[in-house]
């Protein structure tokens, strides 16, 4: 997958907020056996 | 009485067309007549199936010309968001690459099943591109308008159902919903839009988006037209891995239960902090009609928007890597750059996303163990303009593109069943929606809440006043 001049910046924006959304996540703890291969059914 | 009918709700055409007072031939005809006249302007359909219309239309009057049962939508004009697959169309997704693609080979199952009840399917409708999108911007067919106020977005992704139902063009469209993609143009152009539960109504025949998350569901001007239509389609189908084995439950025969007994709260918290006033009044009137005093709390909705934020990324990214190889400058340069951002997510992030679902599922299911009925604000904001890019929430400028589904992602990520409902205020010429949200598989009990709304004038979806 080529990364063009044009759609550096957007990308790394989109990154960044990607980012800033996986903070809030990375820090729920959670036990190494809870749910490893989660497979989600409503 | 054609154009009176035409404003009205799709069970009234029905009606019309049951008893002799039109035929569904006059009606078909001048519904082409109105998306000839009104299209233009709106940006609402993408194909107009005119042909299939008036021969489907022929059918319906020549079974009542028979005494046939003509179904509950006898004759009632349909259309459908242009990812839905419609026999001999390429299913366009909002895309210019899928044009390339062979006509279908058959109708979504949806459709075949509106149809089976009597509906006329009018044709295909604009949408974001890939369904990647809160906005109703196109880069390849325009954006779809809102019908309130053109120089206004629709919403998105269905955006295209948004403006077709809101400019009286059909009673009733078909639209997905990923993340918000039905509740957002709900609210944007003032309308009743229904996202099932998860694995509710069969997927099959429609282009995928994130298949986790990926709903079907109506926008329409009335509850009762959303139950109609949402009861046509119920139904097991095995080609959708995702269909729960949940019995048809339809929702017409308690619409008119009301409300009394229901136990309706609010959400505080997250739902209320990023929201402007024009949010936080919408949900205060709707709580002030149901007599809904209580505030709860949703815990880790915040993390439950930045999870299916990120699954959103990771799977939609996964499902156009080959086309981000072959024909990136065939994507909507907005579209394409989120998706290559996409490809670069790690994976620990996706797998965190996904395990922190089930643990919010938990707290949902405990939370409804206490309540029937949940509100909360659709859209942080009515609809910006179309060419704005930005708008600040909670003090913090943020994209729109991206943001406006600030308040639907928490709930479609646990595949709860939303109404949104459009309210009004007095001397403002656009709507704002409210989310009435109920437990996983009960439709049924917020479709009734809406309907009692409806009943009392609280809420309400006029076709926009267009020349």
């Amino acid at each position: 997958l080529t990364l063009t001049p044009e759609s550096r910046a957007q990308t790394i924006a989109h990154l960044r907020i990607a980012a800033e959304q996986a903070e809030r996540l990375l820090s729920v703890p959670f036990d190494d056996r809870q749910e490893p291969a989660p497979v989600f059914t409503p | 009485v054609t154009a009176a009918l035409l404003d009205g709700t799709a069970h009234a055409i029905a009606a019309a067309i049951r008893t002799g007072a039109v035929s569904a031939r006059e009606i078909a005809q001048a519904t082409l007549a109105r998306i000839e006249a009104r299209n233009g302007a709106l940006g609402a359909f993408t194909e107009v199936t005119a042909k299939r219309a008036l021969a489907r239309a022929d059918a319906i009057d020549a079974a009542r010309a028979s005494g046939a049962n003509l179904g509950p939508l006898a004759g009632a004009p349909f259309a459908v968001k242009n990812l839905f697959d419609i026999a001999g169309l390429p299913t366009r997704a909002g895309s210019k690459i899928n044009r390339d693609r062979p006509p279908s080979k058959a109708d979504a199952t949806v459709i075949a099943r509106l149809e089976a009840a009597g509906g006329v399917l009018v044709g295909a409708l604009n949408m974001g591109e890939f369904a990647y999108d809160f906005t109703g911007r196109n880069a390849h067919d325009g954006p779809s308008r809102n019908p309130h106020d053109l120089e206004h977005m629709t919403g998105g992704s269905s955006g295209g159902s948004g403006a077709a139902v809101a400019g009286g063009l059909v009673p009733v469209a078909l639209g997905s919903d990923t993340n918000g993609s039905i509740r957002v143009p709900s609210s944007f152009c003032g309308l009743f839009g229904l996202k099932p539960t998860y694995g509710r109504l069969s997927r099959v025949g429609t282009f995928p988006f994130v298949a986790s998350l990926d709903h079907v569901g109506p926008l329409a001007r009335s509850a009762g037209d959303l139950a109609l239509s949402y009861d046509a389609m119920l139904g097991r189908d095995d080609w959708d891995s995702a269909q729960a084995d949940k019995p048809a439950a339809a929702a017409s025969p308690t619409l008119n239960d009301g409300v009394t007994g229901l136990r309706i709260a609010r959400l505080g918290g997250y739902f209320a902090r990023s929201a402007d006033p024009s949010a936080i009044s919408a949900v205060d009137t709707i709580a002030r009609a149901l007599k809904a005093d209580r505030v709860v709390e949703l815990a880790g909705a915040d993390r439950a928007r930045s999870a299916a934020y990120l699954i959103t990324m990771v799977e939609g990214a996964a499902l156009h890597f080959a086309r981000l190889r072959e024909r990136a400058q065939d994507f909507d340069p907005e579209v394409r750059d989120r998706l290559i951002a996409g490809t670069m997510v790690p994976g620990a992030w996706a797998a965190q996303a996904q395990k922190f679902r089930r643990q919010f599922h938990a707290i949902a299911l405990a939370l409804f163990r206490d309540v029937d009925i949940l509100l909360a604000p659709a859209t942080p904001c009515r609809a910006p303009r179309l060419e704005q890019t930005t708008f600040v929430l909670d003090g913090r400028e943020m994209l729109v593109r991206p943001n406006i589904g600030l308040f639907t992602q928490p709930i479609s990520f646990i595949g709860l069943p939303v109404v949104a409902v459009p309210v009004w205020t007095e001397g403002e010429k656009l709507p704002i929606g409210v989310q009435i949200i109920a437990a996983p598989w009960r439709e049924d009990l917020a479709l009734r809440v809406a309907r009692r709304l409806e009943q009392d004038s609280v809420v309400r979806a006029p076709v926009a006043p267009l020349s």
